[in-house]
């Protein structure tokens, strides 16, 4: 499912000093003294040119070019080196590391070896990392002031198989240079300072099992970055860093899993509605109902017409496209993760996750799923709750991880699960709320840490974390119910990449993923003090930290239609926003023992249709044309 | 016997203010009622309360399904918190949820079970009893002679029951039973979408009751025990093997002991109830293959209560006056919930008008409830409701009409339970008009009633606003337009009870909501009908009893009814020699296995096969 995309960051090595200023002064042709210190930002190596020296903290090999000449050098005594040759004055002067890994070189560019396989130590400088350098016109500003860390995207896809034509780099700060890097070269060209870079490549293919990797060399600094990956049918995949600090010495390696956005003009594009409903019904009545909406119509009880002989169970709880030819099914109370075709054939069912709850993907052949139970299929028992990792090879349990109690959503990224833990859903048990949430390795499905989650304003305990869970790029929406009493509902927007979390004071009962990577959550609150709830309709941007009021859509214009549906809606069920098409539904559910009713908004946020399902209708997923070809 | 299962009509005076005896109870025809006794209701192939009150005209018993399952009990669709249950006369409560398990009452010690509509019309009455919407009362036969009765039976589902029983003169009784089932019966659920076939689990109950009782002219006093160890089967719902499920179990330890006074001095006359009632409640789903949650609560209970009445009974005119009180008490360990305790004080002043046919009675209760802990408290509950009947008798027939108001407190788990419970709850009120005529003659009587009734601010439990958060709520108001329909009919040996009920029960909560808005409220039958056909010859004793119910919807949603259902129950006891009874009964003879609540299926065709030997006029 495209809201669950992951993506993560490693910090690595590489290069590189910095310099503010130089101040000195160096005769052309004839050898110069130079002396300067270069004041260089906080985080920063301290690199100082003395004459003929340069010397830094750090201990490596480095080069220095002025005009043609190269200032050659591979001996370095202590953290200086001397030239072979006194430094010139010269039009542009060029730095560059590591110095043995340079090809060819002129004053405008240079290449350099890449290592085939990169040996990262994290927060180090050795030999074997990736080549930078920097370059400037003014030899007082010589060094690695411009160009000193590496943003190192691997993209991989959910789902799709296609090539990736151009890739572009936005930042809030200027971009002082490019690169690509496709095999085991990488060129390497010296601009003016640009806010956005375009890089136009060969088809690079990409898919599921299949990562396209490029290589951008940015300046350090803190950035916020939008990368945009397009394909030959024009397909985009936007993924967005906020405020990410890019130290010198560092390669910023980024995993984006995500699938790319139709284009209007892709052949490829999903044109048609067909969104997945689940019905939970009642609970202990076996009344579950799958609905299938297509194009404004929709069909209630599909599951079973489309299986004769067969019910869903008793309240299906989440939805989740697995890949093209694949969907799964939590069925809570009934035990049982069933597996369908897009087409609604069952195909396979999990039984061994008593409880389940909330699921997610790796893209790797791994469903992983949230249970409420203490006994594992592997014969485990639990105190607490666990999140389970499926192979969708035989639908059998592979292994588990303890986590809190009552553990809800969960998401992938970066190799890492992240799970909400609830801890109020038994209040009869003996244990308190819970207020973390658990980062577990996917890999080897053990436990790396509990972040727990309090307000930073007020250091209260942002408690039960509790229902949907909304992922976009690295961020996760959260939603703390609170105790339903003194301790307010909260919506917490979780960073996946550094486990920070921004809280905000409204709740986000229901959330979903927007299509121009932004969360709409909408909630009540209740406060003791009027005794009445606040409804609330919002669009959170992670990336910028802003948040709106009503649904804003992508064009920048807010939609009167789903702010005055939401307010005419007795008891909002679920709202969800279809990623390929950008439609949003909006789920009530009346009475909770009539039938709900289903909006359907374009994307231009007009209410489009209005559609009667089953009981309870709490969970969607929507399919893309692909699915049905 | 005839003259026990007739109807009388009412005596313009009270005249016998002990007329507790058997043969001295008489209904009566100001207010719709109905009754079972004596051998008619010892006949019904039926072990509870429950069985034998699902055969009355609008009534619907909600059953759980299985033989430890919870029955209660709902009357002309007002809900079953509003249906006061009592035993001799004192009220069964339940501070903590308001209802009554009447599953928990066995027939055995039964001499008769009564309904009233609203609430009976006699200057006996204590205040408690005016406060509910409907009122059940069961009475206890009362010792005949010196006896000893012993009883073993065996049924299906590994059914076991023995009982002893002793009686001294008409002053004592003692009674021991011990009850087990497995209760793992098959069921079975065949439409277009499924095909389940399986076996009942974890419906086991055990049971052990012992009481006694003590009676004379002026005093009657009783002593119950009551101890069961149950399995909490859950609904039947798809699974994929029987590795998991929902385990619970319930242990209940139930104890009252009550007294009653009455005496009168001429035109005076004076009752006095008092009750103390212990019960202890332990649910327990901490097992290992219960995947879901871990819960293991204790709920303690107390309830003490007094109640005095004090009647003038004039030519004409009667008054009656009666302050009552009850405190009741909750003690849980559920996390979040403190000890609670609750006052409840209750005052009636009544006034009945009988003259040459014409009968008036006006009452008005005033309610004063109040609840303490550490906790937060709900505002003290005060009202004032009131109720009149009238009826005019004109040979063997009697018009009457009643009106009704009365609400029911919010309980402490509405108020208080953690999470769920809100304290700023309203009382759930309601309001009952009935139009009806009875005709009656000693061996035959018929009675009709056209009624409308409403219930609004219904107290449910429903998720608030748009949260998660499920809690206590006042949301609902249902109507209700119906007809009931009584008949009993005695022929020598054969005597019949036939009763029927249309009713238009509507949901008028919601006019956005085109699918509930006025739709025949859930599991409200439009139609159902019941008939008892008794036989007692010598030694032969033996009934037929019928009851059909029209369809219901569990929701909303016009493919969610339970289909129409017919259930056929016999029994066939003979007596030898005075002293041995054996007896064969079958419920659900045509094996219908119908349900009463969705997807909790009922034990469908089971036997039972009784031995009972007896020692008449025992001289010590």
């Amino acid at each position: 499912m495209i809201k669950r995309i992951s993506l993560f960051i490693l910090a690595a090595v590489a290069l590189c000093a910095c310099s503010d200023r130089i101040a000195g002064d160096i005769e052309a042709g004839c050898p110069a003294t130079v002396t300067a210190e270069l004041i260089v930002p906080q985080d920063a190596t301290k690199t100082v040119l003395d004459g003929n020296a340069l010397s830094w903290e750090a201990s490596d090999s480095f080069g220095l070019t002025g005009g043609s000449a190269l200032y050659k050098y591979n001996n370095v005594s202590g953290n200086s080196f001397t030239p072979e040759k006194p430094v010139r004055k010269a039009d542009i002067y060029a730095t560059y590391y590591p110095y043995d890994a340079i090809l060819e070189h002129s004053v405008e560019s240079f290449t350099v070896n890449v290592p085939a396989t990169q040996g990262y130590v994290e927060n180090s400088v050795g030999s074997g990392a990736l080549a930078m350098a920097g370059t400037t016109t003014d030899i007082t500003k010589i060094g690695f002031k411009h160009v000193m860390c590496v943003f190192n995207v691997s993209i991989t896809t959910l789902t799709q198989n296609t090539n990736i034509r151009s890739i572009s780099l936005k930042s809030n700060k200027p971009l002082a240079g490019r690169a690509l890097v496709q095999t085991s070269d990488c060129a390497i060209s010296f601009q003016e300072p640009l806010y956005e870079i375009t890089m136009e490549t060969p088809d690079v293919p990409v898919g599921p099992e299949r990562a396209a990797r490029f290589m951008v060399v940015v300046p350090p600094d803190t950035h916020t970055l939008t990368l945009t990956a397009t394909t030959e049918t024009g397909n985009t995949l936007t993924a967005k860093y906020k405020n990410l600090t890019l130290r010198r010495s560092t390669i910023y390696s980024v995993d984006v899993e995500k699938d790319f956005k139709p284009n209007a003009n892709d052949p490829d594009a999903t044109v048609n509605e067909r969104v997945i409903l689940l019905n939970e019904g009642n609970w202990q009545s076996n009344n579950g109902q799958v609905s299938f909406i297509e194009n404004g119509s929709i069909t209630n009880g599909w599951f079973r017409k489309m299986n004769p002989g067969m019910t869903i169970g008793d309240t299906p709880e989440d939805v989740l496209m697995i890949n093209d030819e694949l969907v799964a099914i939590s069925v809570n109370w009934s035990n049982i993760i069933q597996y369908i075709k897009p087409t609604g054939e069952a195909v396979a069912q999990t039984e061994d996750v008593p409880n389940c709850r909330a699921m997610c993907v790796d893209g790797k052949g791994y469903l992983y799923i949230t249970s409420y139970a203490h006994e594992t299929a592997l014969g485990e028992y639990y105190e607490h709750g666990y999140v389970a990792k499926v192979s969708l090879d035989d639908f059998k349990v592979k292994a588990t991880c303890e986590v809190g109690y009552e553990p809800e959503g969960v998401a992938y990224y970066d190799g890492r699960l992240y799970i909400a833990n609830t801890g109020g859903y038994s209040f009869s048990e003996e244990h308190g709320y819970e207020n973390s949430v658990s980062v577990v390795d996917a890999g080897t499905m053990n436990l790396i840490r509990n972040v727990g989650i309090v307000d930073p304003e007020t250091g209260s305990l942002i408690i039960n974390l509790y229902g949907e869970m909304s992922q976009c790029g690295r961020f996760l929406c959260i939603n703390s119910p609170g105790d339903y009493g003194s301790t307010p509902a909260r919506t917490i927007i979780f960073d996946c990449a550094d486990d920070s979390y921004t809280v905000y004071d409204f709740p986000c009962t229901y959330n979903t993923t927007t299509i121009d990577d932004k969360f709409l959550a909408v909630g009540s609150s209740y406060s003791y003090d009027t005794n009445q709830f606040t409804y609330s309709l919002k669009t959170i941007d992670p990336y910028e930290d802003i948040v709106y009021d009503g649904y804003r859509l992508p064009s920048g214009r807010f939609s009167s239609d789903a702010q005055s549906t939401f307010e005419s809606i007795q008891n909002p069920y679920c709202v969800y926003q279809n990623p390929y098409t950008g439609h949003l539904y909006m789920c009530e559910a009346k009475s909770f023992t009539s039938a709900g009713r289903v909006y359907e908004f374009d994307t231009r946020g007009e209410l489009i249709n209005t559609m009667v399902c089953y009981i309870n209708p709490g969970h969607m997923a929507a399919l893309p044309d692909r699915c049905f070809k | 016997m005839i003259a026990l299962l007739a109807l009388q009509v009412i005596q313009p005076q009270v005249d016998t203010i002990a007329e507790s005896s058997v043969t001295a109870r008489r209904n009566e025809v100001i207010v719709p009622s109905q009754t079972l006794s004596g051998t008619e209701l010892q006949s019904l192939s039926t072990s509870t309360v429950a069985d034998a009150l699902k055969y009355f005209s609008g009534v619907q018993i909600k059953d759980y399904g299985g033989l430890g399952g919870q029955k209660t009990i709902n009357v002309r669709s007002l809900g079953t918190q509003h249906t006061g249950v009592y035993i001799d006369g004192i009220r069964i409560t339940n501070c903590q949820n308001g209802t009554v398990d009447l599953g928990k009452y066995s027939l055995a010690n039964m001499e008769s079970v009564e309904l009233y509509n609203a609430n009976k019309v006699s200057p006996q009455m204590t205040a408690s009893e005016y406060a509910s919407a409907a009122t059940v009362y069961f009475t206890t036969s009362r010792p005949k002679a010196t006896s000893l009765r012993a009883l073993v039976s065996q049924g299906s589902f590994k059914t076991n029951r023995a009982q002893l029983h002793a009686s001294y003169k008409t002053r004592f009784f003692a009674d021991f039973e011990g009850y087990h089932s497995c209760g793992n019966y098959p069921f079975s659920y065949h439409s277009a979408y499924e095909d389940t076939v399986g076996v009942r689990k974890n419906s086991d109950i055990t049971f052990y009751r012992a009481e006694c009782g003590y009676f004379d002219d002026h005093l009657t006093g009783r002593l119950y025990l009551y101890s069961s160890e149950r399995g909490l089967p859950g609904g039947i719902v798809r699974r994929l093997s029987d590795k998991y499920g929902d385990v619970g179990r319930e242990e209940d330890f139930n104890t009252f002991a009550q007294l009653t006074y009455r005496n009168n001095w001429g035109r005076h006359s004076f009752k006095y109830n008092t009750r103390y009632a212990y019960d202890k409640l332990h649910a327990d789903a901490r097992f290992l293959e219960n995947q879901f949650v871990h819960y293991d609560n204790t709920y303690r209970q107390q309830d003490f209560y007094n109640g005095a009445v004090y009647a003038w009974t004039g030519r004409r005119l009667c008054f009656s006056v009666s302050p009552d009180l009850r405190l009741s008490d909750l003690r849980c360990d559920v996390t979040g919930m403190s000890y609670l305790w609750r006052s409840d004080f209750k005052s009636v002043a009544s006034a009945t008008y009988d003259y040459d046919g014409i009968k008036c009675s006006a009452s008005v209760l005033y309610t004063n409830i109040k609840d303490h802990s550490k906790m937060a408290t709900a505002g003290r509950l005060t009202r004032w409701t009131p109720s009149a009947h009238a009826s005019y008798t004109i040979k063997d027939f009697t018009i009457r009409a009643f009106y009704k108001t009365i609400f029911r407190a919010p309980t402490l788990n509405d108020l208080y339970y953690t999470q769920v419970g809100r304290r700023d709850l309203k009382p759930e009120y309601t309001k009952q008009y009935d139009l009806g005529v009875t005709f009656s003659r000693p061996a035959v009587m018929i009675q009709m009633d056209a009624y409308h009734n409403e219930v609004k601010d219904k107290i449910v439990c429903i998720p608030q606003g748009a949260s998660y958060n499920w809690r206590m709520m006042n949301y609902g108001y249902v109507v209700t337009n119906g007809v009931d329909m009584s008949a009993r009919a005695t022929y020598k040996d054969f005597s019949l009870f036939v009763s029927s009920t249309w009713q238009d029960v509507l949901d008028m909560s919601d006019p956005d909501d085109e699918f509930s808005w006025k739709h025949q409220f859930l599991y409200s039958p439009k139609f159902s009908a019941s008939a008892i056909l008794s036989y007692h010859h010598k030694g032969w004793q033996a009934s037929l009893s019928h009851m059909y119910c029209s369809e219901r919807y569990w929701s909303y949603v016009e493919e969610d009814k339970m289909p129409a259902y017919n259930c056929t129950d016999a029994k066939v006891q003979y007596t030898f020699k005075n002293n041995i009874t054996l007896a064969l009964e079958c419920n659900d003879i045509f094996d219908v296995r119908y349900e009463v609540v969705q997807r909790w299926p009922l034990p469908g065709r089971r036997f039972a096969l009784t031995l009972m030997y007896e020692l008449n006029n025992i001289k010590l």
